[in-house]
């Protein structure tokens, strides 16, 4: 009787071993016969120590560029938080990319931006140390430095291609990512790109634009790469009245299609709207709003064609996986996943990596879809490729980071003279030095301009001689002198 | 009671050996991975069916080793497509390698070159894409697509805005002139050999000896189709080998004997030739030192999911090798309802006769500047597409092709249109005079070739590497 017992417990634990057995492999056991046949004949010893991970890397391969998996040793929590420029001092926010780190936006005026980074390139590399799997807080630190001293980013230019080498000096930078001026009665605003307070920034200028009783509006959205949703959401805001702004479409039914609107807006602008094959993104969503609900005219070339919705996912060891799904009785993994970041303690060894997915597109407010397509302008213009100038990133442009004052030397004074002498100023030597005859130029220049006549060349001196630099090229730009042609038929 | 105990017993350790077998031969946990392919497919923005997860799962497994072994899908569309972009392509992992460019095509003009790697259309990765369907891709698009190539020379990545043209890909080139026979391979596919066979078979029947072989700027691992070829040029004996697979030339006296032109792009099949060619010493080799690169591709059927069950109960066995041999002992359907895709897998390094590895290339007897040139022709001089016969009040494209040609060589003196008229058919007569061909006014195929030779002569005579050959062979 006892043995008989002591039998029956014996088989019920082969009972409880051999459904564990069955239920891991109910799959009819196809991959795994590929994976031996590809282990046993390949020329090349395959690893099979990551497979599983590799094999959910491999699942990538036939998604758009910007899904993709990050395996648990690169993978970092941080991974949705954002590193703001003021720290930085190369006038860029970033987030976690699996190859390092992604710009997110550039700020106007930063080293970053004069050196012609732009949101959505991937920095690798930090003064040529691989920054792959790095945390952000540790990336970001590297990037740090007294001002004026150097770093070397590695960048790859749309997550792809060599790897090009910059040098960017560390500055004290402005968070700004609106430029606004009156050129010719014309308001013109450029948007460097997307960041939350870029809608707060952009309807300042629209309201100085108002004080003086200007309604043409020039928007500049071009090699603007995009940003943050709130920022191209609040631009489109300004400028639209009771209307909708875009649609985000997802694919799956349990995420709820979402509409933005526009609230009643009592202002109302002859608006063109500047894009090109840069123009990205947040760019984008503000194009097709701008453009279904005619609130502007689209000038310049097809924009670039990326318009998703991504989230990131915490993706469960096939271990940890077994276990809550017996726990919970449930095998969906997007269910699952869910139960157990919400009912269960964060283990890191429970999760295998994480998964960036594209798992929607926005919409135009006419339903048309901008991913992978782009969106037309209604006025080609188009660079003949043997010239191109953007006003707004000329390279002989001051870089604004300190006031000068005589006995100063510095290699900005030299620009200043260079673009003073242009302009028909008597500077004196073209040296770095600070002298009395330029002292007197500037003098000129300021009072020439309505600025306050002292001779020192600080902030908004500088800022006006870029402006006048701009003022200059405005006819070799021919998309924006096409925009102004528009501009002025609207009125 | 005894007995009944230790037959528990005996029943829990076969369980165990059971699990332990069974957790040995688990590599990957198939009901979490195909819970993962859920996922992916709920959230991810585009259909993406489980058939292509595998397939790029599996190339994923596949990330450490050689570029040609890879997971391939079935061809989507199987109707053969009227316009062409002018490439051949070889499946690596990381796309379509561009194996040969055909001269005067779209894909010459727009830069594309042997070794180059298409990994994206319209933005779409090309990673398992079959290699049969980059045309319909493009068609699908309107005949007009972005494409992006890593470039094989500096490895940059560039856009190229290409599109479609009409014509086709022959297997090989051939013609005459003067006393040399010249045959230009453009893809190692399974009848090329056929085709270099009728070729020397019409050198010999017009008497030329001087044979010359261009593998210029071609890359195929298709090293099966190799041997073929180079068993024409050899009396006897072993060509290459490698683990399972043997090529021997058969034992023969009426071997050819070749002139070789090969250059620094020549991968593969093109080297297994030149590299036989020069050791057995029935040839000569030309050019400049090959790639160095030859592997042997085995293809393995990637059966859908039902069809994987199913056989594999039928043939008793999981071992991908064992289900093979018995669809093919019993000779069962393998259409693509059954088959999802295929796994191209590099088995084994390959040596020549001597045992040596073809690593390094094969350096030419002659070295000789080898590059091949890129002629600009018109598309409308991309040669007629041999399809049908044409005669009086035909009117289509190739008739408009032909007469162009026709005036090129002086038998026509009107300006060239679309209509087959009575001045193209005297044209069309006065030209078969000249071949002695039969004078019936009809544009035949056979007429449709020859013409096309002509219009291919009269570029291939621009290449100086060509003509240095051809110097070359008749100084010695």
């Amino acid at each position: 009787m006892k043995n008989l017992k002591y039998g029956l417990v014996i088989l019920l634990v082969a009972a409880l071993v051999v459904p564990g057995l069955v239920m891991a492999n109910n799959e009819n056991g196809k991959v795994n016969s590929y994976l031996d046949l590809m282990i046993e004949k390949s020329n090349s010893t395959i690893d099979t120590k990551n497979v599983t991970a590799d094999m959910i890397t491999g699942a990538f391969s036939e998604t758009d560029k910007f899904s993709y998996f990050q395996a648990v040793e690169t993978y970092n929590t941080e991974q949705n938080t954002y590193i703001n420029a003021e720290y930085v001092g190369i006038g860029v926010s970033m987030t976690a990319h699996i190859k390092g780190v992604e710009i997110v936006s550039v700020f106007e005026y930063s080293p970053a931006s004069l050196a012609g980074l732009k949101s959505g390139d991937i920095i690798i590399s930090v003064n040529h140390e691989n920054i792959t799997g790095k945390s952000l807080e540790y990336i970001a630190s590297l990037v740090k430095g007294p001002v004026n001293t150097y770093v070397t980013l590695g960048i790859l230019k749309n997550n792809e291609g060599p790897v090009l080498y910059y040098d960017l000096s560390r500055q004290v930078v402005a968070m700004k990512t609106v430029k606004s001026y009156i050129i010719n009665h014309v308001g013109y605003v450029y948007i460097s790109s997307f960041t939350n307070e870029t809608g707060k920034e952009f309807k300042e200028a629209l309201e100085k634009f108002n004080k003086k009783g200007i309604s043409d509006v020039i928007l500049d959205l071009r090699d603007n790469g995009g940003g943050t949703l709130q920022g191209c959401i609040d631009v489109a805001r300004a400028v639209l009245s009771e209307c909708v702004v875009t649609k985000m479409d997802f694919k799956y039914s349990g995420y709820l299609d979402i509409r933005y609107e526009a609230m009643k807006n009592d202002e109302t602008y002859n608006m063109v709207l500047l894009v090109n094959e840069n123009s990205a993104s947040a760019s984008e969503v503000v194009t097709g709003a701008l453009k279904d609900n005619k609130a502007a005219v689209v000038v310049g070339e097809k924009t670039f064609g990326k318009s998703v919705v991504q989230s990131s996912y915490e993706i469960l060891t096939p271990k940890a996986y077994d276990l809550y799904s017996a726990k919970y009785a449930i095998s969906d993994m997007f269910t699952l996943s869910r139960y157990v970041s919400f009912y269960e303690k964060h283990i890191d060894t429970d999760y295998l990596g994480a998964a960036k997915l594209t798992i929607g597109e926005y919409v135009t407010p006419n339903g048309s879809r901008i991913n992978l397509v782009g969106i037309e302008p209604d006025i080609n213009v188009e660079y003949d490729g043997s010239l191109f100038i953007n006003i707004n990133n000329l390279d002989n442009m001051l870089w604004i980071r300190a006031k000068y004052d005589v006995g100063m030397t510095s290699y900005e004074i030299y620009r200043a003279k260079v673009i003073l002498k242009e302009f028909g100023y008597e500077v004196g030597t073209l040296n770095v030095l600070y002298d009395e005859t330029f002292k007197q130029a500037v003098k000129q220049f300021q009072d020439d301009y309505g600025l306050y006549p002292y001779g020192v060349l600080d902030y908004t001196t500088q800022d006006n001689i870029n402006n006048i630099l701009r003022l200059s090229y405005i006819n070799e730009d021919i998309q924006l002198k096409k925009a102004f042609e528009v501009i002025k038929e609207g009125k | 009671m005894k007995k009944s105990n230790r037959i528990v017993i005996i029943v829990l350790i076969f369980t165990l050996i059971c699990s332990v077998a069974f957790s040995a031969s688990t590599k990957v946990d198939e009901n979490y991975l195909y819970h993962f392919y859920d996922f992916m497919q709920t959230l991810y923005y585009r259909d993406i069916s489980t058939d292509d997860l595998v397939g790029g799962s599996f190339n994923g497994v596949l990330s450490e080793t050689s570029i040609y072994s890879c997971y391939e899908q079935n061809q989507v569309n199987e109707t053969f497509n009227s316009n062409v972009l002018g490439v051949s392509l070889e499946k690596v992992r990381t796309g379509l390698l561009v194996s040969n460019v055909y001269p005067g095509t779209n894909a010459s003009k727009i830069g594309l070159e042997t070794g180059d790697v298409i990994y994206r259309v319209n933005r779409i990765s090309t990673s398992i894409m079959n290699i049969m369907d980059l045309d319909y891709v493009i068609e699908e698009a309107g005949s007009k697509a972005e494409i992006e190539v890593i470039k094989a020379e500096t490895g940059s990545i560039v856009k190229l805005q290409c599109e479609l043209s009409k014509g086709y890909i022959s297997l090989i080139d051939f013609f005459i002139k003067d006393e040399f026979g010249y045959i230009r391979i453009n893809q190692f596919k399974d009848l090329t050999s056929d085709e270099v066979g009728k070729a020397l078979q019409f050198f010999d029947n017009n008497q030329i000896k001087n044979i010359i072989v261009d593998l210029r700027d071609l890359i195929s691992m298709n090293i099966e189709e190799a041997g073929e070829v180079a068993d024409f040029f050899l009396p006897f004996g072993r060509i290459a080998s490698g683990g399972d697979m043997i090529l021997s030339a058969s034992i023969k006296s009426d071997y050819h004997f070749v002139n070789i032109i090969i250059n620094e792009k020549t991968q593969g099949a093109g080297e297994v030739i030149a590299r036989a060619v020069k050791n057995y010493r029935t040839g000569n080799v030309f050019g400049q030192t090959s790639y160095g690169l030859v592997e042997a591709v085995k293809t393995y059927p990637v059966f859908t999911d039902a069809a994987f069950s199913c056989y594999s109960k039928l043939a008793g066995t999981t071992d991908i090798d064992g289900i093979v041999n018995y669809i093919n002992m019993n000779q069962l359907s393998l259409s693509n309802e059954y088959v999802s895709g295929y796994l191209h897998l590099v088995e084994n390094e390959l040596y020549d006769n001597n045992n040596i590895s073809y690593e390094g290339g094969v350096t030419p007897d002659y070295i000789l500047n080898a590059s091949r040139v890129r002629l600009e022709i018109n598309p409308q001089d991309n040669g007629i597409w041999i399809r049908k016969d044409y005669q009086l009040n035909d009117v289509s494209y190739d008739v408009f092709v032909a007469e162009k040609v026709l005036s090129q060589l002086g038998y026509f003196k009107q300006t060239p249109d679309v209509t087959f008229d009575i001045n193209t058919q005297k044209a069309v007569n006065l030209y078969k005079a000249s071949v002695n061909l039969p004078q019936d006014g009809i544009l035949d195929m056979t007429t449709q070739n020859i013409l096309n030779y002509n219009l291919f002569k009269t570029y291939i005579m621009k290449d100086e590497c060509i003509v240095n050959v051809m110097n070359l062979i008749k100084e010695n």
